[in-house]
């Protein structure tokens, strides 16, 4: 069945023709820009889970009975997942680029060393520990282990703001068109709406001329944009699978970031409608 | 009151301007009853149009005063002047049809702004119509009918809701004698089912078949009419 024909011709004559289009540009970049914060959400989350690791370092000369009490301690200590001494050949590495394969053959006192993991997700209280194993050693010092160079994860977070940022500023242009569609059709249909008038028609049946037309607009619209924005990411995911491009975490966006992609059209439809009826009522009022 | 007795319109003292020309209505007194019928007669630019507008309420008065089915016009807010405005069906000059809807919806307008459901839209709609011996027509758009259908749709839409007050402004001037005959015998059935009917002419001859009094509009001015008078008799 077709849909009832407006009073205004809204859509078939004038700038209302554009207005599928403005919302389908919007709501395709404003899908496609959450879709990446999405991703940068689930690079960061990804991180966050990668676990915490700690280097104990206990005096030069300690023994193996001092380093098996530390590592007892720290076994028992909450988070952990496990502490193992680091052994002798690997110590003997760690310090070959300074010492050469002088520092382990003329038999230098090497501070022994415990790695510690503990669980994903779990952040050390490094103080505190420090304390609890300086009461079993004084000499002992703690480091954690930060990657070399943070500003991956500094840079991945403002990707994630920027991209949300961006997305709202697409849906907000898309309202922003229809607004001023709405706005110059209002004029642009000055004498039918004053026909509209003249048989009683009062502002909010008029205003509801251009919300209806938002309305269908905004749906054939919405729909396309995000069709249009899917195949794009569908085919991103596949290209980044096939060619081992690493643009997705795991295997691409999750359920729950369809669902909030499939949200977008949603708000721009009601957006743009809320601002077409607005408008209209507006330029009717100050008309009248 | 007897039904008959209600005043419509009255206006008092009403003088009009469009923008910042001249006048083109002056001093205007007119008492409109309920089931009344009058014929406006005047050359052309007397000023017939400007006061069915007035009357209409699509332009502002400079001067006077205008009471619809009771209410002084003059403060009402926008939703009570469309309130009134319902209850008048004007048929235009120009018919004014929107070339984007087919002639069933256009007819059908009135009643979707009154709020009316779809389905006694549909009822009544092609009862109308089918009255006027335009069925055929419904589902065209005005662009493909003739001037004289034009008409008739412009005539069927200003009728459709049996309005309180219907301004015709030559709503004949483009059928043919029988047509005429039969829209006459419309607007004369509505008049005697109480609605106020304010007709404008240039035609001497339905003056002469249809007998009701006449108004003549002579440089703005209104004043009485009758058969006998040179302007009441312009063809």
């Amino acid at each position: 069945m077709g849909e009832v024909e407006l009073d205004l011709p809204l859509a078939g004559q004038g700038v209302g023709r554009f207005t599928q289009w403005i919302v389908a540009a919007a709501t395709s970049l404003a899908v496609l820009a959450l879709a990446v914060a999405a991703v940068a959400d689930a690079t960061l989350r990804e991180m966050a889970r990668q676990p915490a690791v700690l280097t104990v370092a206990l005096p030069a000369g300690a023994g193996p009975a001092e380093v098996a009490a530390v590592v007892t301690l720290l076994e028992k200590s909450r988070g952990v997942a496990f502490a193992e001494p680091v052994d002798e050949e690997e110590l003997a590495q760690l310090v070959e680029p300074w010492l050469g394969d002088a520092g382990a053959g003329r038999g230098l006192a090497i501070p022994p060393l415990i790695d510690v993991t503990f669980e994903p997700g779990f952040s050390p209280d490094v103080e505190a520990l420090s304390a609890a194993l300086r009461r079993l050693q004084p000499e002992v010092v703690v480091e954690r282990n930060e990657p070399a160079d943070p500003r991956p994860a500094e840079a991945i977070r403002n990707l994630r703001a920027l991209a949300a940022l961006a997305s709202v500023l697409f849906v907000g242009f898309g309202v922003a068109g229809v607004a001023a569609v709405t706005h110059l059709s209002l004029r642009n249909y000055a004498e039918t709406v004053d026909l509209l008038q003249q048989m009683g028609a009062a502002h909010r049946y008029v205003a509801r001329q251009f919300e209806d037309h938002a309305v269908r607009c905004g749906l054939r619209g919405g729909l396309f944009g995000f069709v249009l924005a899917a195949v794009i990411l569908l085919a991103a995911i596949e290209a980044g699978t096939a060619f081992g491009l690493g643009l997705f975490p795991g295997r691409g966006l999750r359920p729950v970031d369809w669902v909030l992609l499939a949200v977008v059209p949603v708000i721009t439809v009601l957006l743009t409608a809320l601002a077409a009826r607005l408008v209209a009522g507006r330029g009717l009022s100050r008309a009248a | 009151m007897a039904p008959q007795e209600r005043v419509v319109l009255r206006l008092r003292s009403v003088s009009m301007r469009y923008a910042a020309g001249a006048e083109v209505l002056h001093d205007i007194d007119l008492t409109l009853k309920a089931g009344s019928f009058r014929f406006l007669v005047g050359p052309s630019g007397a000023g017939k149009t400007s006061l069915l507008r007035v009357i209409g309420l699509s332009v502002p008065i400079s001067r006077g005063s205008i009471t619809l089915f009771g209410r002084d016009v003059a403060g009402l807010d926008p939703g009570q002047l469309a309130r009134l405005r319902r209850r008048i069906g004007i048929v235009f000059q120009d018919f004014r049809l929107l070339d984007h809807l087919t002639a069933f919806d256009n007819v059908a307008l009135p009643l979707r702004i009154n709020g009316v459901s779809e389905d006694a839209v549909s009822r009544l709609v092609s009862e109308l119509l089918a009255w006027m011996g335009l069925e055929t027509l419904a589902p065209l758009p005005p662009p493909e009918l003739s001037i004289g259908e034009r008409q008739l749709v412009a005539v069927a839409r200003a009728v459709i809701t049996r309005p309180d007050l219907l301004l015709a402004d030559e709503p004949l001037s483009n059928v043919d004698t029988q047509r005429a005959e039969r829209l006459m015998y419309l607007f004369t059935e509505l008049h005697r089912r109480g609605t106020a009917v304010l007709l404008a002419t240039h035609s001497n001859e339905l003056l002469q078949r249809h007998r009701f009094p006449i108004l003549e509009m002579v440089a703005g001015r209104l004043r009485s009419g009758s058969l006998s008078s040179p302007l009441a008799a312009v063809d």
